[in-house]
């Protein structure tokens, strides 16, 4: 061991980067479009396992069998993250095919309009809170046994936003559901680090089905949001986004955890 | 620093918290209104409210003396979680909506305690964590909706023990010991000034802020 840490000897220091994740099993929720999406096809290039928990298997399977055609491995397993045994069947089902897992990345939210606080109302309420909220306990609860199982390799990701940094002029409930999930990962970073599972948050502004919408809704807001970042530009799910979860959920990250990794092109510098 | 002529609402009065800084705003002048409890439902939160005229001050003191013993979150059953985490952060986010017609525009002054594990996080206490830093966000960004209006909303945070101080198996948020010594961490005449001093105007420049009063624990942004 030369005195070094037992984490160092148990990394596979012959795998390429582009395979780093050979041999792992992510569920990634909200995986059939935008930044899960992008997430997804990261994790499978970098080698790992994936399952695309969709809410609709019509987004999350053409995903999977993109990925299975580019040579990777991919199942779509359907999944409502705002219903707690819907999760266990998801992490279930990728223990049973692909004989266990390691990284649970937790993305799937469903967008709300534009709000007042004083205008704010269970329509508002009950999307955010269920799948940000309810949606990162069901995920961590369901996932845990497994992540604990994978030691030091046992990864749980949230992603969250610059909003549940430094709160949303237009979407308050947003703002609180997003920093609730950066508050339970650190919870849990600490919870579980004892297991040697790491867990984090991503906050990105990338091309979002909701973003996008809003875009082409509104042509000068794209230039508007670009122009407010250092990089003048919208995050890209799978080349912007995707890198920042493939070194979360390899050995490089092994030492962090608790952290919110803010990935908007320089627009909010907190710290 | 007076606020003679003021009228404050202060809420979750079962804790020790909320007496104290109702005293201090008594202290200084204000009439104080009491809400024991803040309410479930958006109807019942107007209804509620609605005995009060204008308000200039509202102290959302928060259910944190009400945090139970810790529980690791993959044994936290669904009932938990909702008690821990949803209840208290709807009851904010209704009591904000109802309180905004009574606020004074502009002048008006909100402030909301929430215990530092909200930006430490906590093991045992996810859920409780979770439920204060979606008070702070949400916090946040009614300062930034309703800055328009002259409204001010920051947050104040207390060490958890102070706020629930029958809680056991309390993790620490610092390696660090209290700054200005054990003695000032539940120094709860000192945050009652605080808060006094947040709502006069002496603070007109600050909204959005979170100003950590736990006797120098948590120092990180």
């Amino acid at each position: 061991m030369n005195g070094r840490p037992e984490s160092w000897a148990s990394r596979d220091a012959t795998a390429a980067p582009e395979r780093a994740l050979a041999g792992r099993t992510a569920v990634v929720t909200g995986a059939g479009q935008g930044v899960g999406e992008g997430i997804a096809r990261a994790l499978a290039a970098a080698g790992a396992n994936i399952v695309i928990a969709a809410r609709r298997a019509a987004t999350g399977e053409p995903v999977a069998a993109s990925i299975r055609a580019g040579g990777g491995s991919a199942v779509c397993i359907e999944t409502d993250v705002a219903v707690g045994p819907s999760v266990d069947a998801a992490v279930a089902g990728a223990v049973a095919r692909f004989g266990g897992m390691e990284i649970m990345v937790h993305n799937a939210y469903m967008p709300t309009r534009a709000h007042r606080v004083e205008d704010a109302d269970e329509t508002i309420w009950e999307p955010n809170a269920r799948t940000a909220a309810w949606g990162s306990l069901f995920c961590a609860r369901a996932a845990y046994p497994h992540l604990r199982a994978a030691g030091r390799r046992g990864r749980l990701i949230l992603l969250s936003s610059p909003a549940g940094v430094e709160g949303s002029a237009t979407r308050p409930v947003y703002s609180a559901v997003k920093g609730a999930q950066r508050a339970m990962a650190k919870s849990l970073a600490k919870e579980w680090g004892p297991d040697g599972i790491t867990v984090n948050c991503i906050a990105p502004v990338a091309e979002s089905p909701a973003l996008s919408a809003a875009f082409d809704a509104d042509p000068a807001l794209r230039a508007a949001v670009a122009s407010r970042t250092a990089l003048r530009r919208i995050g890209d799910p799978e080349n912007d986004i995707g890198p920042v979860a493939v070194w979360l959920a390899g050995d490089g990250a092994a030492f962090v955890t608790g952290q919110t990794i803010v990935c908007d092109g320089g627009s909010f510098m907190g710290l | 620093m007076t606020l003679v002529g003021k009228v404050a609402v202060v809420d979750h009065t079962e804790g020790p918290v909320a007496a104290a800084i109702a005293s201090a705003l008594r202290g200084a002048g204000a009439r104080v209104e009491l809400l024991g409890d803040d309410a479930p439902a958006p109807a019942q939160a107007e209804a509620e409210w609605a005995r009060f005229g204008a308000v200039d001050v509202y102290v959302h003191a928060g259910p944190w003396s009400r945090v139970e013993t810790a529980v690791p979150l993959g044994d936290l059953p669904d009932e938990g979680f909702a008690a821990a985490f949803e209840s208290p952060v709807r009851r904010l986010l209704w009591s904000l909506r109802a309180a905004h017609a009574h606020l004074a525009r502009p002048g008006g002054r909100v402030v909301v305690v929430v215990p530092t594990v909200a930006m430490a996080g906590a093991p045992g206490f996810a859920a409780t964590a979770a439920a204060g830093e979606a008070h702070r966000q949400l916090a946040k960004s009614v300062a930034r909706q309703w800055g328009e209006d002259g409204i001010s909303v920051n947050v104040v945070a207390l060490d958890l023990a102070v706020l629930a101080p029958t809680t056991a198996d309390l993790p620490p948020v610092s390696l660090s010991p209290p700054a200005l010594g054990p003695g000032a961490v539940g120094d709860l005449a000192a945050v009652g000034r605080l808060v006094t001093w947040l709502a006069s105007d002496g603070a007109s420049a600050l909204t959005g802020a979170t100003l950590s009063a736990d006797g120098g624990i948590w120092m990180a942004p």
